[in-house]
């Protein structure tokens, strides 16, 4: 395991190697300029733009700035934002409790809501449930979540004044400040999670459920809640992982569109804003934190593996 | 009398006074209170002076002081000035200071950080180095401020100083030596009914009454006159999404939003507690073109899509609501001095026949034509589907291609790509245009330039005379029109909402930026 580990730890460097790569030459490929952003664009004469961007290093060749730029970057200096005026880490820093407790909040709510829901329409199968549960998560899977936020806003919000309709505080201003703003888009985000670990926890129980083992298990005797918690479950969990993981890497690459509807100031916004504006090392920062959050996430996705289920064994 | 009847006329006569009493507490304007503004787009810098971009102007604004501002009349006031003085030659501008006013850390702005500033906007702000025929600049007292030119320059030297886009705001003269490059600020420090406070990066900027604020003595006049800051607080929440910033103003969460599409003018209308304001002047939707090269430099293929555009249908399809849009052949605003009817015969003509026989004048032959739109811009999306729908119509090979702004503004100076584009703006003088068209924007390669146009803007910059400026007004319009430099696609308003309880007896909310200056909350 450790061995194996290692291996995987040192094939994070070529991948991180090559995605630092395609990320600054992406976001130097694409037209535009943050000059632009910065001072504007209307009526703004050739020579000003050409000024600011001699000042901001955007006018040397290419290849020089990445050849300037990618030492730094390999050691997790990306510069500082354009628009920010202070290092990309700080600014990263700043957005990531934001992201994560969003990304944290509807993954727990997530799974208090589905893996219960996916074990009972599996159990239940064809029962008036388990259509219920389909229905839902056919739903939830199609509702676009900026609809769903929107729809929450206006009756949450507007129409019951129940919680505010935007905004975010941090949790130093007060628990009912922060988690009053969290709750609509934790249910808008939480809910096309819901609906996703539904639909693969009952199909991974109901393949479990139907193997020899667990008639086998029901044929001595055991308990059904021993049968379906202690033996199926088990089983079961090493899809259900897989798909937490995947949602929650991307979860906490921040909801894109959550924190646009509901104006949270996460990284998905963050680099949302950086892409628009073309703030470079604010773009190339993210994206590395990006691709850190999916490779480490995978990792820990593998070993959960093991600890689930003892027979996979990586060597 | 009767006592009875004495006491009764007596409690009828206290209780009027009690009400008369009561209502003008309501309507006498008072102090305090929290103002949560929902504002569109995130803030890329807070130095005024080093930028264009929207929404500065809307925060700043109450933040900020120029010499000269823009009043009700979107003419040029005097604002951190006293008043102003042009020589006889027109060479030299002498503007008398006010005494007496403060910056936010209680300095007493002088003519050294007038001077200062000014030299700061010359060199980091987009608009400052046009002012090209500036020779120096001297501050020979404390409160005074001179600007010496080689040549003439007149009235439009104020509006290049108040423009609310890029304007020339005095900072203390320690900022600015400590602030050399533009979009940085060592402090943000103004003269302005408001101080800023804080920004947390694109969530809030919270500003709070400058209790030290010495207004002016003459009425308010929205940038200038008396500005009384009511407020204790104003905060500015970035919200991205006008949806949300509608849902916001509606549940309570925003007293006042800006940037609404125009279609939910009716749904404002009928929510409790909110009044929609219509916000002007009017703003031009307009299109450019390439000049230079490919199909739209030939002046006769130019002439032919100003002669196949039915205005009416592309204004229509911009601005949905007819509240919120108006046509008219002027170059400059419905609300401007400058308005004038000067050769509206070309102004939506609708005429394809004649489209075509510029186009046999052309010799067109089928080249394709694109039209560039910023995709996240639905307007300008909406105004360039309608222009090409009506080119066809032509015999045009017309083509809408989309963009995100980055990539519009990258092409848009491509002579290799651009051949038309459509943007908006308001001009409500008719010099303010002249970085426009004067050969080098938005890049040499593809600009508008024309001895006769050049002369015209020369005459701007120097004559004074409200008569003589409003014909070379007239003579620009007559240009735009007969070299087709620009054709207008009409006059959008924009719509921005506040709550009941927000009270704006100066109509500020409806002229152009925010200006908080005299707004109070009735809570």
């Amino acid at each position: 395991m450790g061995a194996y580990l290692v291996r995987r730890i040192l094939a994070f460097i070529p991948t991180l190697l090559i995605s630092v790569t395609l990320i600054f030459i992406l976001t130097r490929l694409v037209p535009g300029n943050p000059v632009w952003a910065l001072v504007g664009h209307q009526s703004v004469s050739e020579e000003k733009i050409k000024e600011v961007s001699h000042e901001l290093g955007l006018d040397r060749p290419v290849l020089v700035q990445y050849l300037t730029w990618l030492p730094k970057a390999l050691s997790g200096d990306f510069g500082s934002s354009i628009f920010f005026n202070r290092p990309v880490v700080a600014v990263i820093a700043d957005r990531f409790p934001v992201t994560l407790t969003l990304a944290g909040l509807a993954m727990l709510l997530t799974l208090a809501l589905a893996i219960p829901l996916g074990i009972f329409a599996a159990t239940r199968q064809n029962s008036l449930v388990d259509h219920a549960t389909s229905v839902f998560s056919t739903l939830g899977v199609s509702l676009p979540s900026f609809w769903l936020g929107f729809l929450l806003i206006i009756l949450f919000a507007v129409t019951l004044h129940w919680f505010p309709s935007s905004g975010y505080r941090p949790l130093s201003m007060g628990i009912v400040p922060w988690l009053s703003r969290l709750v609509l888009p934790v249910i808008a985000l939480a809910l096309s999670q819901v609906a996703l670990l539904v639909r693969t926890t009952r199909s991974s129980m109901l393949e479990v459920l139907g193997m020899e083992y667990v008639t086998a298990a029901r044929a001595k005797g055991l308990s059904e809640a021993k049968v379906i918690y202690k033996h199926a479950l088990r089983n079961a969990f090493i899809s259900i992982i897989t798909v937490i993981g995947l949602t929650f890497a991307l979860s906490l690459g921040g909801s894109v569109i959550i924190e646009n509807v509901f104006a949270i100031p996460g990284l998905g916004q963050l680099i949302t804003t950086a892409a628009i504006r073309r703030d470079y090392p604010v773009i190339e920062g993210g994206m590395m934190y990006l691709t850190v959050i999916s490779l480490a996430v995978n990792l820990l996705v593998d070993i959960s593996y093991t600890l689930i289920n003892p027979r996979v064994v990586y060597e | 009398m009767h006592s009875s009847l004495k006491r009764t006329i007596g409690l009828v006569a206290l209780l009027c006074l009690v009400a008369a009493a009561g209502l003008y507490a309501a309507d006498a304007p008072k102090k305090g209170g929290t103002l949560n503004v929902g504002l569109h787009i995130p803030l890329a810098t807070l130095d005024w002076q080093s930028t264009v971009s929207h929404p500065l102007p809307h925060v700043m604004g109450n933040v900020f002081e120029g010499l000269s501002a823009f009043g009700k009349d979107f003419t040029a006031v005097p604002e951190l000035a006293e008043s102003w003085q042009a020589s006889a030659d027109g060479k030299v501008w002498t503007f008398k200071l006010r005494k007496g006013v403060l910056f936010h850390n209680l300095k007493e702005m002088t003519s050294t950080d007038v001077k200062a500033s000014v030299a700061r906007w010359l060199k980091v702000g987009p608009k400052g180095p046009g002012l090209t025929t500036l020779d120096r600049l001297d501050a020979p007292d404390k409160y005074t401020f001179k600007m010496y030119f080689k040549e003439p320059i007149g009235q439009s030297l104020l509006l290049t100083l108040g423009s609310d886009e890029n304007k020339c705001v005095i900072y203390p003269k320690e900022v600015c030596d400590a602030s050399p490059k533009g979009g940085t600020l060592s402090a943000v420090i103004g003269t302005g009914p408001y101080k800023f406070t804080e920004y947390k990066e694109d969530q809030y900027v919270k500003l709070t009454r400058f209790d030290k604020y010495v207004p002016r003595a003459d009425a308010p006049d929205y940038q200038s006159g008396k500005k009384v800051p009511y407020l204790n607080q104003i905060i500015f929440w970035i919200v991205p999404e006008s949806s949300t910033r509608v849902a916001g103003l509606e549940s309570g969460d925003y007293d006042v939003i800006t940037d609404i599409p125009d279609t939910e003018y009716d749904n404002l209308k009928e929510a409790d507690g909110v009044v929609p304001i219509k916000n002007g002047p009017g703003i031009l939707l307009y299109m450019m073109f390439n000049h230079k090269t490919g199909p739209t430099s030939n002046i006769y293929i130019r002439k032919a899509i100003q002669a196949a555009l039915d205005i009416d249908e592309v204004v229509a399809a911009g601005v949905p609501n007819p509240d919120f849009r108006v046509l008219d052949p002027s170059f400059y605003p419905p609300e401007s001095a400058y308005n004038t009817a000067v050769r509206s015969e070309l102004f939506n003509q609708s005429n394809i026949e004649r489209a075509k026989q510029y186009l046999q004048k052309a010799g067109y032959a089928d080249e394709l034509i694109t039209y560039q739109v910023i995709a996240t811009a639905p307007r300008n999306v909406r105004v360039g589907v309608a222009v090409v729908e009506q080119l066809k119509k032509a015999g045009i090979n017309a083509e809408v291609r989309n963009y995100d702004l980055q990539t519009w503004v990258t092409k848009r100076r491509d002579p290799n790509s651009l051949m038309i584009y459509s943007s908006e703006g308001y001009w409500i003088d008719p010099s303010l245009y002249e970085p426009e068209f004067t050969g080098t924007f938005p890049s040499k390669e593809v600009a508008f330039s024309d001895p006769m146009v050049d002369k015209v803007f020369k005459g701007l910059a120097q004559e004074s005379d409200p008569q003589k400026r409003f014909k070379l007004g007239e003579q620009l319009q007559n240009q735009f029109f007969e070299k087709v430099a620009t054709i207008n696609l009409g006059y959008a308003y924009r719509l921005v909402a506040r709550r009941d309880y927000v009270m704006d007896p100066e109509g500020n909310l409806a002229l152009g930026n925010l200006t908080l200056n005299n707004v109070w909350l009735n809570k």
